[in-house]
Order: structure tokens, then C-alpha cells, then sequence
């Protein structure tokens, strides 16, 4: 962005965070484009433009706290790039979820080669659950199952994750050795 | 613009107009709870609560619309809070039992003529015009109100001399110079 537009971007985000409502459009022309390229070079096209909309959406309901000391565009890229984070947090989980497992598995009506191989990929699973700490088995089983145990989330989150972390060492291991 | 932006600018517009509510009623709880203060050890505060939930809802509107009538209010919160909390004070310190304290209307006056020369002063410097001065002289009278109502019609008029003769003060000192 030109030091100009910054500028002017300054000026109309002041008026904005004061009341003035004329400053309403002249921002949003200035900071649309601006978010959306922004989160493009972050995220895929199609999770980008919902997580340009979100920080669209956060910069002007923060708009009447923003503190005319501070620069106008670092404070709008903040709030974009806190979003665009969680964005990705959000896909990371969606990735790791129980549905998504289930999509992934082979159809009913698959053919005996494919059997064959998810027969031997569920026995090496199985194989290296079987290695894992009972604990940690507990917790993967539970996950995948959509289960919550009796704990708090963030605790939860994190077993899963250490759990997964066993049964990846556990399975590269027991390739490694094939 | 496509429909779409259409639809996010209208979007973004109440996300706008909810998220100035939130940050205006926030400000304003504030300030009631600082005004709350003058209420404590008020031996009737009937009236001077239904003042104090009146400052709240002239501060929030004030602090929504924004420009001239959020500066005059704040302006005007600011200089009230002298007439609103001095009286309390001074019930504190003196003790003053009973429904009528013979000092309050003079601590009125004195809270009021402190109110009236901030506004005068600051008010100059607004540049907010009528609307400015309105929702500062609003917003202090009722601040003061909530402090000088337990001294009765005295305290208020004491309040209401006060401010106008220490308003009246900078402005015409400003005109003669």
C-alpha cells in the first residue's frame, strides 16, 4: 500500500473509530481488497475469502475501540492475520476429525485388492495401537469413536495429540523395520 | 460491486453499528458505577438513582451517535463528576444524618460553579458546536444531579447557579479578550 492511501486509510479509520459514518464506505472500499489478497496469500482461494469476510467483519466491529495513536493498516493486518491463524487452526482440526477419518475409508463395495490392502493397513494399525501405552490407545479409540471423556477440552486436545504422536513414531517404526 | 460485496457491506455495517453499542454501553457502565458512588449512604435514592439510570442512557446514545455528542458527553461526564461525587464526600466527612444536610447546597453550588468552569473552559476547544454544548450540559446536569438531589430543591438549584455562572465565566472572559 502507497503512503498516501496509508494515509488516507489513517485518516478514515480515525474519523470511523470517532463516529463519522461518511467514513464508513471509503474504508471498506480501502480495506476489502486489501484483506482478501492478504488472506489469498495465506490460505487456499476458498477458505481465504471466508477468513477476508471474518476480518472484515472484526476490523469494523473493533472499529470504535481503534486508538488513533496507533498506525491504521499494522492494526487492520493484525486482527487479518489473527483470523487467518485460526482459520488454519480450524482446518487443522477439521483434518484430524473423526468425520473426516470415516470419509476417507474405502466404500462398502470395494474390490478384493483394496480389501486386502486395508485389511493389512487395519492389522498394522491395530499392531501399533497394541504398542502404544493403554492410555494412549484409550484416548485414540475414544476420538475416533466422537467419544468425550470425562475431561476438560483443552486436556482432551492434548492427549489426542500426544497419543498421535506415539502411534506415528510406533508406525514409521515398525515400517522401518519391514 | 457485486451482490456479493452488497451483502458484506451491509454485513460489516451492523457488525459496525453493534460493535459501537457494545463499546458505548461498556463505557457507559463505567460511568455509572463511578456516579454509583454518589448513592452510597444517600438516605433517599429513589430519585437520584432514576438520575443515574437517565446519565446511562443520554451517555450511551451520546457515545453511539458519536463525533460533537460523544466529545460533549464525555466532556460533560467529566466535568459532572465533581458536583456528583462532592456532596458524597462531604456527607462522609460530616456526617450529616437525617434527610437534609444544611451544607449540601453550598457543596452543590461549589461542585456545580467546578462543573460550570470545566465546561466553559473545554467547551471552547470542542469544536462540536450546539450539539457539543448540549450533551455536555446534558450529561453534566444529570451526573450532578445524581449527587446534588439528596439536598433537595436547594442542592439542585445550587447545581444548576453553579453551572451556569462558572460556564458563563470563560466564555465571556473569552469574548472580551
Amino acid at each position: 500500500m502507497e503512503r498516501a492511501e496509508r494515509e488516507r486509510l489513517q485518516r478514515d479509520l480515525e474519523q470511523l473509530a470517532d463516529g463519522d459514518r461518511e467514513a464508513f464506505h471509503p474504508v471498506f472500499v480501502r480495506l476489502w481488497p486489501l484483506l482478501r489478497g492478504f488472506a489469498v496469500r495465506c490460505l487456499p482461494r476458498d477458505e481465504a475469502e471466508d477468513a477476508a469476510q471474518e476480518a472484515l467483519l472484526r476490523v469494523f466491529a473493533r472499529a470504535a475501540e481503534f486508538d488513533r495513536r496507533r498506525d491504521a493498516l499494522s492494526w487492520v493486518l493484525g486482527i487479518a492475520a489473527y483470523e487467518i491463524r485460526s482459520a488454519r487452526q480450524r482446518r487443522r482440526r477439521r483434518r484430524e476429525s473423526p468425520a473426516d477419518v470415516l470419509a476417507e475409508r474405502p466404500a462398502a463395495g470395494r474390490s478384493p485388492e483394496a480389501a486386502a490392502v486395508a485389511g493389512d493397513l487395519e492389522r498394522a494399525l491395530a499392531a501399533a495401537l497394541a504398542a502404544l501405552p493403554s492410555r494412549d490407545a484409550e484416548t485414540l479409540l475414544a476420538y475416533a469413536r466422537g467419544d468425550r471423556p470425562d475431561l476438560p477440552g483443552p486436556t482432551f486436545r492434548k492427549r489426542v495429540q500426544r497419543a498421535l504422536g506415539r502411534l506415528r513414531d510406533a508406525w514409521r517404526l515398525s515400517h522401518d523395520r519391514r | 460491486m457485486t451482490a456479493a460485496d452488497s451483502v458484506l457491506i451491509v454485513r460489516a455495517r451492523r457488525a459496525y453499528e453493534r460493535g459501537r453499542l457494545r463499546w458505548a454501553l461498556g463505557h457507559t457502565a463505567a460511568a455509572v458505577a463511578i456516579s454509583a458512588v454518589a448513592l452510597v449512604g444517600c438516605p433517599q435514592p429513589g430519585g437520584p438513582a432514576a438520575c443515574a439510570a437517565a446519565l446511562g442512557i443520554v451517555l450511551a446514545a451520546c457515545l453511539w451517535r458519536g463525533g460533537a455528542w460523544s466529545r460533549g458527553a464525555r466532556l460533560g461526564f467529566l466535568a459532572g463528576l465533581a458536583p456528583c461525587l462532592l456532596p458524597a464526600a462531604a456527607r462522609a466527612a460530616y456526617a450529616c444524618g437525617g434527610s437534609f444536610c444544611l451544607t449540601l447546597p453550598a457543596v452543590c453550588l461549589a461542585g456545580g460553579a467546578v462543573a460550570g468552569l470545566l465546561l466553559g473552559w473545554l467547551g471552547m476547544r470542542l469544536h462540536g458546536g450546539g450539539r457539543s454544548w448540549l450533551a455536555a450540559a446534558l450529561v453534566a446536569g444529570l451526573a450532578g444531579a445524581v449527587g446534588c438531589l439528596p439536598a433537595g430543591l436547594a442542592g439542585v438549584a445550587g447545581l444548576a447557579l453553579g453551572i451556569a455562572c462558572g460556564a458563563a465565566a470563560p466564555v465571556l472572559a473569552a469574548r472580551a479578550s
